[in-house]
């Protein structure tokens, strides 16, 4: 059974990227940029889901200094949920809210959008710790969260 | 889907490769001096002093640095091994004024595949002096030295800094501002990984004896320099605190 | 001298030539850009001005290709650059060649023979960009990702061969037609030939 997860990106002091992706869908049905389901329900859960991003932030703060892996495993749980994250080697962190998936798809995903965002911040016109506002980027971590988290 | 171009988005292809280049493509360094001296000289038309164009050069460069960073370690997936095992030694040669210590590493574990972070003094500055400078630069720092009085302070040195070898920098603005560029990288790197720090460029004069080039000539057709760059690193007292406790 | 003799011309020169990372290269360049256009914020301008620069290393680097072909034994400029037949190949198989390492190709020429076109497949300028997409929300530097759609990136080398054509005293119109970042195949360089300079080395130029 799948559920949604909730994907952002979280630079120094704010997000920068945030994406609700129902892994359900193995086609291309969420409109980009737009979030997942647009009823009161999911936005009460979306709410909530911030909630719990939110203040897993600094257990992640915590628990950045004391390994040099970039993939951080599950850092916090709130009743079902889970919140797993990746840090960059600029300590751009990746947070994914989840029901439960396993480390090694969680840390595929982390990866291959690892690869996008340092094209990402190759570019010239990019700068660091700015919002994404790339569609091409927002499109590939929403492919990337089907091909694994389905 | 809405990606008409997405055959052709950067973000498919592997990185850096854009033109059908591969990682490690090389231009001719005259073409990267000439842009260097036109991005030089852009700076130098809107700065009233020349602390003003070593500010506006380190800036240029920290922004640099901060994707260098992330390029690096991304590629080092690949190849990399880390820890590193640290020797202290002392070398006549290196010294400074205050003295610092030369440091030589040497690798111990076998390479891993794992995505790294680096989350200690030491290991940054290894990072810096040996990755960011050989992907940068085509070679190591040819030396990373600690000083013996301030704790805070550490030395990269390079004999033949690429950004002002070849450089024509107007006489009344010295070496110095060349090197800012560099100074700049060095600070996004290490800002970026969380390892705040001022760094600054110096240039040093060359001691008789001091430095010969392996091979002859390491970049060919270049004449030495009788300078050497010096980049001060100073970290920020909440790194060292921090780095302090984690040796516990 | 032939095109295949040119291209050799090229290769040789680019191999005795000192190197530099291509990465370091791009990204000083693109720091150069992002700059002009968060002082200049008009992308139009930001081209002017790439231009303008270009044109500036272009004047220096004509006389580093033309020594430099001459120490190598190359021939004298003069017998390099009969006609702009000749000289777009000296541009394209000795320049591009020599500075960058990258394969040009000439052709297009007008029936009138006064202007052709320079093809690179690969761009060490633009080796990490993409420009903002026309529906991206705005990029923090200044103009919107609609307007960046007008920048021309590439320009400096219109600039360049401008300014290194000046020298031998050819004035030209030159212009990026094609772009890669722009989602065309390969990018193409129109340059069109505006006068024949009269004093100096220009004095045995003949036109076809």
């Amino acid at each position: 059974m799948s559920s949604p997860v909730l994907f952002v990106i979280v630079g120094r002091n704010e997000p920068l990227f945030e994406a609700e992706i129902d892994t359900a869908h193995s086609s291309a049905i969420d409109s980009p940029g737009g979030g997942g389901g647009g009823g009161q329900q999911s936005e009460l859960s979306t709410r909530q889901n911030y909630f719990v991003l939110h203040s897993a932030l600094d257990l992640v703060e915590k628990s950045a200094w004391t390994t040099n892996s970039m993939y951080l495993r599950v850092v916090d749980k709130v009743n079902q949920q889970q919140v797993s994250t990746f840090l960059t080697a600029a300590n751009v962190k990746f947070m994914l809210l989840h029901g439960g998936k396993g480390e090694d798809v969680i840390k595929n995903f982390f990866n291959e959008v690892y690869g996008y965002y340092v094209k990402l911040s190759m570019n010239p016109f990019y700068k660091y710790d700015t919002p994404i506002t790339s569609k091409a980027f927002d499109a590939r971590v929403r492919a990337a969260a089907r091909a694994y988290l389905s | 889907m809405a990606m008409s171009r997405s055959s052709t988005n950067i973000l498919d292809r592997p990185l850096g490769r854009s033109g059908g280049r591969a990682e490690g493509s090389v231009v001719s360094l005259s073409a990267f001096a000439y842009i260097y001296s036109e991005l030089v000289q852009y700076h130098q038309q809107r700065a009233a002093s020349i602390s003003e164009l070593e500010r506006r050069l380190e800036s240029a460069g920290y922004g640099v640095g901060l994707k260098v960073l992330e390029m690096t370690a991304y590629r080092a997936k690949e190849v990399s091994g880390r820890p590193w095992t640290i020797i202290l030694l002392l070398d006549a040669h290196c010294s400074f004024v205050p003295p610092f210590s030369l440091i030589r590493h040497r690798r111990r574990d076998p390479p891993s595949r794992q995505t790294k972070r680096e989350t200690r003094l030491m290991s940054i500055l290894h990072f810096v002096s040996s990755s960011v400078w050989k992907s940068l630069f085509g070679k190591a720092a040819d030396s990373l030295e600690r000083s013996i009085d301030h704790a805070d302070e550490y030395m990269i040195i390079d004999y033949e800094p690429i950004a002002s070898t070849f450089v024509s920098i107007p006489p009344d603005l010295g070496q110095l501002s060349a090197d800012a560029y560099v100074s700049g990288i060095v600070a996004g790197v290490l800002d970026g990984a969380g390892f705040t720090a001022r760094v600054t460029a110096h240039s040093v004069k060359v001691e008789e004896g001091e430095y010969t080039r392996q091979g002859g000539n390491i970049i060919p057709g270049i004449p030495p320099r009788k300078d050497k760059a010096v980049f001060l690193v100073k970290f920020s007292p909440e790194v060292l605190t921090r780095d302090a406790a984690l040796e516990r | 001298m032939s095109s295949s003799s040119k291209a050799q011309a090229g290769q040789a020169l680019w191999s005795k030539m000192p190197k530099a990372n291509a990465e370091l290269f791009a990204l000083t360049y693109g720091s150069l850009v992002t700059e002009l256009v968060r002082d200049y914020e008009d992308p139009i301008e930001v081209n002017t001005q790439l231009d303008r620069i270009g044109h500036s290393i272009g004047v220096r680097c004509v006389d580093e290709l033309l020594s430099k072909a001459d120490l190598a034994g190359l021939g004298a400029s003069s017998t390099m650059c009969a006609n702009l037949r000749d000289t777009a190949e000296v541009v394209a198989k000795v320049g591009f060649r020599m500075f960058l390492g990258i394969q040009a190709e000439v052709g297009g020429f007008s029936q009138d023979q006064r202007s052709f076109s320079i093809y690179l497949q690969e761009n060490p300028l633009s080796t990490f960009v993409e420009l903002p997409a026309a529906g991206d929300d705005d990029y923090q530097y200044g103009a919107g990702g609609d307007d960046l759609r007008k920048l021309k990136y590439s320009n400096l080398y219109c600039g360049v061969i401008r300014g290194a054509l000046e020298q031998v005293n050819l004035k030209v119109e030159c212009n990026i037609v094609r772009d890669t970042l722009k989602g065309d195949e390969l990018n193409e360089i129109r340059v069109e030939l505006k006068e024949v300079l009269s004093d100096g080395a220009g004095d045995d130029y003949k036109e076809e």
